[in-house]
């Protein structure tokens, strides 16, 4: 599951641009490089920004 | 006469101090908005407008199967290829909107509530209910974000798209906006539900956010990348095998 799930998101969704056709995920190595390269789209897929003063002043309640 | 006013103290004055204390926590009673028009007529209108993107309706009929009320159903394509499904009650409508995640990579078109599924509203069908399949179908091998249009309506664009198109179709079947918006997923459904806390603050009154996969990059990448690292002997096998059945909707 986590081998079909990291595989697919570091060939498809993470990487800008993709790795090389025919690469696979045991090629890939847990280095700094390797962490700019699938994070290129943070700005896209991460809801981290903590900032929700807009959505607290529209009146939104959250529960998370 | 002590004896009346203890009575009257505890079965009609206490009760309803009790409820007025509570009041600020129960949900607002609100009637029931009948349609102003057919079902399938809402097939023949043009929400393009109201999305800012070509929208169109597949489909818009009565449906009867086994929910807790009847509902109309609308099905349609928000350009380029984000698929929703609107399910209006026929009758009983209380005002509330409900749009519901989809988790992992999504790519299916499926209305649950979760977390929400046992409120009363919900078993009573009082809700409006919305979803959508986030811009692609099937694909856990993600081979879908070639396109990176995809990417954009997974990431963040297809929840919103799908919000706004949903309650310009509830203000034209009941001739009015819904009192109360709320969006409801868990894991990636509970990234979903902080995108939209984060970048559309006005979409919905309420959200629930649940076991959100928020850090979306470096959990997929790193965190189940070092799992299947570490969990793979030196001839490419997995050490422990899932040997449970996955679950549906994780």
């Amino acid at each position: 599951m986590s081998s079909m799930i990291s595989e697919g998101t570091v060939k498809y969704l993470n990487s800008d641009p993709n790795p090389p056709a025919g690469f696979q995920m045991s090629d890939f190595n847990f280095d700094a490089a390797n962490f700019k390269a699938t994070t290129q789209l943070h700005s896209w897929y991460d809801a981290t920004d903590p900032d929700l003063a807009p959505f607290a002043a529209a009146g939104g309640k959250l529960i998370l | 006469m002590r004896a009346l006013l203890g009575w009257l103290y505890l079965c009609a004055y206490l009760p309803w101090q009790t409820a007025m204390a509570d009041a600020p926590s129960l949900p607002a009673m609100l009637p029931a908005v009948p349609p102003v028009m057919d079902c399938a007529k809402l097939a023949a209108i043009d929400f393009s407008g109201a999305v800012g993107a070509k929208a169109t309706i597949s489909s818009a009929r009565p449906q009867s199967d086994g929910k807790p009320a009847r509902y109309c159903q609308v099905l349609g394509v928000i350009a380029p290829h984000v698929k929703f499904e609107v399910r209006l009650p026929l009758s009983g409508w209380t005002q509330r909107f409900v749009e519901t995640g989809c988790g992992g990579l999504c790519g299916n078109l499926n209305i649950r509530l979760g977390n929400a599924d046992t409120c009363l509203p919900a078993t009573k069908g009082e809700f409006a209910l919305a979803s959508t399949d986030m811009g692609h179908e099937g694909g856990m091998d993600a081979k879908w974000g070639e396109d990176y249009a995809a990417r954009l309506d997974f990431a963040y664009r297809s929840e919103h798209v799908t919000a706004l198109i949903a309650k310009a179709i509830i203000e034209k079947y009941y001739g009015r906006k819904p009192k109360y918006s709320y969006f409801a997923g868990c894991s990636d459904g509970g990234r979903e539900a902080l995108m939209e806390a984060q970048r559309y603050p006005q979409d919905f009154n309420g959200i629930t956010a649940g076991a959100p996969a928020m850090n979306f990059t470096t959990q997929n990448t790193f965190y189940h990348g070092w799992n299947a690292r570490t969990n793979t002997d030196s001839t490419g096998h997995a050490i422990a095998a899932l040997t449970t059945p996955r679950a549906s909707n994780w």
